[in-house]
């Protein structure tokens, strides 16, 4: 019965990573090669990037005699990324699995159930470990070499580490879904975590990055490292075979995730059988407001945005990482400009450079392109009402230039302010930023109409597969780049405002054919939508 | 009210709806019926102008649902047999989006909404999302929200499903006033016994071919709705 279960897990998986999401259906088998290889490549990068800093960490560590820093790091990274990694999947499989009453109603024990779902996270776990320690070991072999009791100790920690991902993983997706469950806003509750995660991944960055400080001054020391507590002990127990370091972690993975799974074992059923639903509302009797055809399609759209942290996390990042890195070069906006007091040609490219960087981050928002794939099953309310296409789409593109305008705008500002820019040169470059707003949304909304994705069950889909919205991404992406090479070449040869205004002029080129089409010939083309 | 002449709707190499012909006059109630498959919603929705369709024409008073689909559906309301709605709204903000869609004035839509909220008895669930309503209570919003712009004619595919025997006898009475205030009710379902009861008309379709239309009476006779309906199923069309 275990082994069925665990069966019914892979194929779920399996269905979700090499089939349509729908009805099971198989992809194309072109298109199930070109996935894997693309996969594969994405996996070769990664683990190739990660060799090549741990083998440069052991050399210096062989010089410094700090042994244990390569497998330090990769205990830091790889300790992250599973949690990083399944924290969303432990929330999905087992606490807001569709299929957990289905399975209870059948004569099987509820602590198989998740005791299949955990198998499935624990080998997600042990596949991101893999990804990165292994490497890490294989290089501390060849290059430092490892004691008979450090090879054992590395075994038995490679086959520990996940259980202790795992459990904190298991426990935040418990408490997240505790809190999501008494708030109204759940997307909220999503957002938050996501941030919060990935300020902690930021942090630990910079952290990492404090420690390989002393280097640039010519001072090599991993020091740093060994403060870093539960990393050290996995590390100095493969490095040096210290026994009392492997104790003391062994000890925490196998308490933490014994207590996780007697908590878990015991509370499963209350855990998914307790309708979670919504907070009580009550019905507060109010005037109700009257917007116009356009204005509630619009607020329609905007609501859609912010109701769902999918969307918000997938299709409006650009806000958040165009702020923070706005922020982040403000800090150093003093560096660049002695610099730039020193070498003219500098001082001249400072506004290209600040295009190139917020026109980059600032692309990464595509609200619009997955904006009709979403529609989905709601489509027969937007076909069947008396409205216009025109004023569908348009109201998708207004979502996108509502939502991605003040980040832009307050980004764009920053860099001007930080970096001294002259007036007209700030105002022509905000305004570029703000065109290239519009490119990404008639760009986007081009792409979403003419490429939707309907085969989808989970809407995390909608907002992160499929031709348009890779396309918009990496178009926009791609674009932002070309501009601002545009813009390089004419502020070297002519001027800032030159380039501006043809990156103005450019952009609003894009949108104006997008726009006509949507004007004149939309109306056909969106009646055949799931058709 | 409803005039669908010699509609043709295929999809690939199969007619979904082979030269379907239906005249519905205003204060008629209209039940149309036909095992699963039959082209039933692809007739309902190209009458709505969801759906193209090949050959053909459907007026909606007097209006050609292809020249001016516009004009059509602020004369019709459509509800489809599993009502899918925006679950990222409240009921109550999902209801003022149809108003503003349908242009309602704000005193008639906070007379209806009052009205079917409290007929339907959701009335307080009005400020919940809808994500957390039941099927049933995701039928009843879609009901009001079909309602809320006073339709001349209302559309229906399988509107009874889901509905608790209450909230059916109440569908049942808000159509009958609507075909008395002069509108038209042009529903399919499966539950012949509704049909038979309320309807002053019925069409009955098999393999996207109309195979038999007309008055109540002209159809059943003396005998009851079923078994017309399962005798005419087993013929060849």
């Amino acid at each position: 019965m275990f082994k069925t279960l665990l069966k019914s897990r892979f194929t779920a998986w399996g269905v979700s990573m090499f089939a349509s999401t729908k009805k099971g259906k198989a992809r194309k088998k072109g298109a199930t090669v070109a996935l894997a290889i693309l996969f594969f490549v994405i996996l070769a990068i990664l683990v190739f990037s990660l060799s090549m800093m741990f083998f440069g960490i052991a050399s210096m560590s062989l010089y410094t005699g700090e042994i244990y820093a390569t497998l330090t790091l990769a205990a830091i990274i790889s300790i992250a990324l599973c949690i990083v990694g399944s924290i969303f999947a432990t929330k999905t499989q087992i606490f807001d699995s569709k299929d957990n009453e289905f399975l209870l109603s059948m004569p099987i024990p509820p602590r198989y159930i998740f005791l299949s779902r955990l198998t499935l996270l624990l080998l997600i776990n042990y596949g991101l470990e893999a990804l990165v320690m292994l490497p890490a070991i294989i290089i501390h072999a060849v290059m430092v070499g490892f004691s008979f009791l450090g090879a054992v100790f590395a075994f038995f920690i490679f086959m520990l580490v996940p259980f202790l991902t795992l459990s904190i993983s298991a426990l935040c997706a418990w408490g997240v879904s505790i809190i999501a469950s008494k708030l109204k806003n759940k997307t909220l509750v999503t957002t938050a975590l996501f941030v919060v995660l990935m300020s902690a991944y930021l942090f630990a960055c910079g952290s990492l990055g404090a420690v390989f400080g002393g280097m640039t001054e010519g001072v090599v020391s991993f020091a740093g490292l060994k403060n870093t507590a539960i990393f050290y002990w996995i590390s100095s127990a493969m490095a040096y075979g210290d026994y009392l370091n492997f104790i003391i972690f062994a000890t925490i993975c196998v308490a933490l995730a014994l207590t996780v799974y007697l908590l878990l074992d015991h509370f499963f059923i209350s855990i998914i059988t307790t309708h979670k639903g919504s907070p009580i509302v009550k019905m507060k009797s109010r005037e109700q407001k009257v917007s116009s055809v356009r204005n509630a399609l619009l607020k329609k759209e905007i609501r859609r945005f912010f109701t769902s942290s999918a969307y918000i996390l997938n299709a409006g990042i650009g806000n958040l990482l165009g702020i923070v890195f706005s922020v982040m070069l403000s800090i150093s906006a003093d560096t660049f400009l002695q610099f730039a007091e020193v070498e003219p040609i500098i001082s001249k490219l400072i506004p290209v450079f600040i295009l190139l960087l917020s026109m980059f981050f600032f692309s990464m928002n595509i609200v619009s392109a997955p904006s009709i794939s979403l529609e989905n099953n709601n489509l027969w309310i937007l076909q069947s009402a008396p409205i216009s296409a025109r004023d569908v789409l348009m109201a998708k593109i207004k979502a996108h230039i509502v939502i991605s305008t003040p980040c832009t705008l307050i980004g764009s500002l920053i860099l001007c302010i930080a970096f001294k820019l002259e007036p007209l040169t700030a105002v022509l470059i905000i305004l570029t930023n703000l065109s290239l707003v519009l490119f990404s949304a008639f760009f986007g909304m081009i792409l979403g109409f003419k490429f939707p994705k309907f085969d989808w069950l989970n809407e995390n889909v909608a907002v992160k597969q499929g031709f348009a919205v890779f396309g918009a991404l990496m178009g926009s992406m791609l674009w932002s780049i070309i501009l601002a090479a545009i813009a390089f070449v004419l502020t070297v040869f002519v001027n800032i405002i030159l380039a501006t205004v043809v990156i103005i002029a450019l952009n609003l080129a894009v949108c104006l054919p997008i726009y006509i089409y949507f004007n004149k010939k939309a109306e056909q083309a969106f009646k055949l939508l799931k058709q | 009210m409803l005039r669908i002449e010699n509609l043709t709707k295929t999809y690939g190499e199969k007619k979904a709806v082979d030269n379907l012909s239906i005249h519905i006059k205003p204060g008629e109630m209209y039940a149309f019926i036909g095992h699963n498959g039959a082209g039933k919603t692809t007739t309902i929705k190209s009458a709505c102008g969801i759906l193209n369709f090949e050959e053909g024409e459907i007026f909606i008073d007097g209006i050609s649902i292809k020249k001016d689909p516009i004009e059509c559906k602020k004369r019709i309301a459509y509800l489809p047999d599993n009502p899918d709605l925006y679950d990222f709204m409240s009921g109550i903000k999902f209801l003022n989006f149809i108003a503003d869609i349908y242009e309602v004035s704000k005193a008639q839509r906070e007379e209806k909404i009052k009205r079917y909220s409290e007929m339907f008895e959701i009335s307080n669930d009005l400020d919940k999302p809808i994500s957390s309503y039941s099927h049933g209570m995701k039928q009843k919003l879609a009901i009001i929200s079909a309602l809320i712009h006073s339709p001349k004619l209302l559309i229906m595919d399988e509107p009874f499903v889901g509905l608790d025997p209450k909230a059916s006898f109440l569908l049942k009475e808000e159509m009958k006033e609507i075909c008395k205030n002069g509108g038209a009710i042009f529903f399919s379902t499966h539950v012949l016994d509704v049909a038979e009861k309320i309807c002053d008309r019925i069409a009955i379709i098999k393999d996207g071919k109309l195979i038999k239309s007309g008055s109540m009476n002209e159809i059943k006779g003396d005998e009851s709705l079923e078994n017309v309906f399962l005798e005419l199923e087993d013929k060849d069309v």
